[in-house]
């Protein structure tokens, strides 16, 4: 099992990666960027679906920061 | 504009000052400590910090968008990629783990680290590097809606809005500045819930006759749907995607929001919050911008030829509000997107102000300074900033706008971003490591940026570009992480606090 902080780096990557695929895809698929779908371009719900799958997968993750402070420390201790 | 929307608009305009004075006024008396002044005594809550956090999207933000789609199409959606990345980013990464830190500015978060003023001083410099231009560009488009609303001269416009913001900041401190995003948040909410409304029942709320209806209205035909209209090729696309992304997650005045919450669990689930109001509100003015093809494109009295409208490409949002809502709606919008615009560059004035007070003055300046000063300097910092800023429009006039917001972004996504995830991130990164990466991001992102097609072809007038992107993040930030890794693993030490990070 990773740690709280990989995880998080890997989900920050994996968005990334996913939101600019879904971007570069109708320059790289002209028919992609083309077809249709029920009279909606399918890269335009492409990259609606894209950000409505990252926003799910943000708000799926866990909380890391009360994980990730030491013991003892959890708490806020702001001046 | 009629008559009589004039007047609603400036009805309108002159309560969201007296609203705004209000705000700040109330905010002053709730008390003057640092604490309040900075961080509005950490007693947000999660929602209103949310809602904040909307507020700071500037009317550029907004109206920017629709623009893009009105005129370009298929690549406004680029935009609307980056703008989810860098919320989703502050989300997954920074929110949390900046508010555990219970800090005033971002380089609090650094100082915990790493020994002397260096690296503060470096964020510092990029923070005001971000602050400055965006700013300006706001005061510039407040110059520009006020003369072209009401008639008013740029200049007198410029003024209006630079001492309206003074006035406001200083008054209210952290503490208005959050209610006025706040209450701006929720105006604009309404208003865009309002103009979706209508122009889905102006297409039988029918999204596939929508985008018919833009390709046979638009003159690039089918091609609006279809990437490649703004967007210069596939670099250009990932490069503008990693500016607005990274961007964002770099930008100073939102990330020092979440310290406004009493404890990273309301930081977490403003962020969520957010992030879930940015999704909706983009793809909303994105679909405004694609109906408003269809209904005001080659019409008269908002389109001079094709795409090309009244006033500018950027006032589609606000044309197709006046065709669908008629004039006082659209006076009464006029004046939230006022509104807007004071509460985005209140909350980046704020944040340079405090940046020049706590980075600057007290680490480096006047480090033996006690905090008591902190809030009549920081007062005294708003002035200076909202001058210098107001300067810069009244003597360019003719500004892009454009220009300047790329300019923020690349320095947010090539310095402030790449330092603050490995602090919070990496145990290995050393001082030298994140002096040599800040410095390396920066003077790479200001190269790219000169030799690029935006200031040395379309500025300084040369035939071809040295650097062929028009946004410098695909070369700044990995120039800056990799430059923060050779800076680091030479040292072989790790930081006094990287234990205590808890990774």
């Amino acid at each position: 099992m990773i740690g709280v902080a990989k995880r998080d780096m890997l989900c920050a990557v994996l968005v990334l990666l996913v939101l600019v695929a879904v971007g570069l895809a109708p320059m790289l698929l002209p028919g992609f960027a083309r077809a249709r779908i029920a009279g909606l371009p399918l890269s335009m719900l492409a990259v609606f679906l894209a950000t409505v799958g990252v926003l799910l997968l943000s708000l799926a993750l866990a909380p890391s920061a009360s994980a990730s402070l030491p013991r003892g420390q959890r708490e806020d201790k702001s001046a | 504009m009629s008559i009589a929307g004039r007047e609603w608009a400036f009805a309108a305009f002159f309560g969201v000052i007296v609203l705004a004075f209000a705000l700040a006024w109330r905010a002053a008396r709730r008390g003057s400590s640092s604490e309040t002044f900075f961080v509005a005594g950490r007693r947000v809550g999660a929602k209103m910090n949310a809602l904040a956090l909307l507020g700071e999207m500037s009317a550029a933000s907004i109206m920017g968008t629709a623009a893009l789609a009105f005129s370009y199409g298929f690549d406004a959606l680029y935009s609307v990629l980056g703008l989810v990345g860098g919320w989703a980013l502050i989300l997954i990464l920074l929110a949390e783990r900046l508010r555990a830190k219970g800090n005033r500015t971002l380089g609090d978060v650094l100082s915990a680290r790493f020994d002397g003023s260096g690296v503060r001083l470096l964020l510092a410099v990029s923070a005001l590097g971000v602050a400055i231009p965006h700013t300006f560009s706001q005061f510039v488009a407040a110059g520009v809606l006020v003369n072209g609303l009401f008639g008013f001269s740029y200049g007198s416009g410029v003024i209006i809005f630079g001492v309206l913001t003074a006035a406001c900041v200083i008054l209210g401190g952290m503490l208005g500045t959050t209610w006025i995003q706040t209450i701006k948040a929720v105006l604009l909410i309404g208003c865009l819930a309002v103009i979706l409304v209508l122009t889905l029942a102006s297409y039988h709320f029918s999204l596939a006759t929508i985008f018919a209806s833009a390709a046979a209205a638009h003159p690039a035909g089918q091609a609006v749907l279809r990437p490649g209209l703004l967007m210069h090729g596939r670099l250009d696309a990932v490069s503008y995607v990693l500016t607005m992304g990274l961007g964002v997650a770099g930008l100073p005045h939102i990330l020092s929001r979440f310290f406004t919450v009493p404890d990273p669990r309301q930081a977490r689930q403003s962020a969520a919050l957010a992030l879930s109001g940015v999704v909706l509100i983009n793809w909303a003015v994105v679909l405004m911008g694609f109906a408003a093809i269809g209904l005001i494109a080659g019409r008269p009295g908002y389109a001079l030829q094709g795409t090309r409208l009244v006033g500018g490409e950027n006032m589609a949002f606000l044309h197709l509000a006046h065709y669908l809502a008629g004039d006082v709606f659209f006076g009464l919008l006029c004046g939230v997107v006022l509104m807007t615009v004071l509460a985005a560059v209140s909350a980046v004035v704020l944040s340079a102000a405090t940046t020049l007070v706590v980075d600057f003055y007290r680490a480096v300046v006047q480090p033996a300074a006690g905090k008591a000063s902190d809030v009549f300097l920081s007062r005294i910092a708003i002035a200076f900033v909202c001058l210098i800023a107001g300067i810069f429009a009244l003597l360019s006039h003719r500004s892009n706008i454009g220009l300047l917001a790329t300019i923020a972004h690349a320095f947010a996504a090539s310095v402030n971003f790449p330092l603050i995830v490995l602090t919070l991130y990496w145990p290995g990164l050393t001082r030298r490591g994140a002096l040599l990466g800040g410095a390396v991001g920066f003077i790479t992102a200001l190269g790219a940026l000169i030799l690029g097609p935006l200031v040395w072809c379309d500025m300084l007038g040369f035939a071809a570009p040295i650097f062929p992107n028009h946004y410098p993040t695909l070369v700044s930030v990995p120039a800056a992480f990799l430059a923060a890794w050779l800076g680091s693993v030479r040292a072989g030490v790790r930081t006094r606090d990287a234990r205590s990070l808890g990774i």
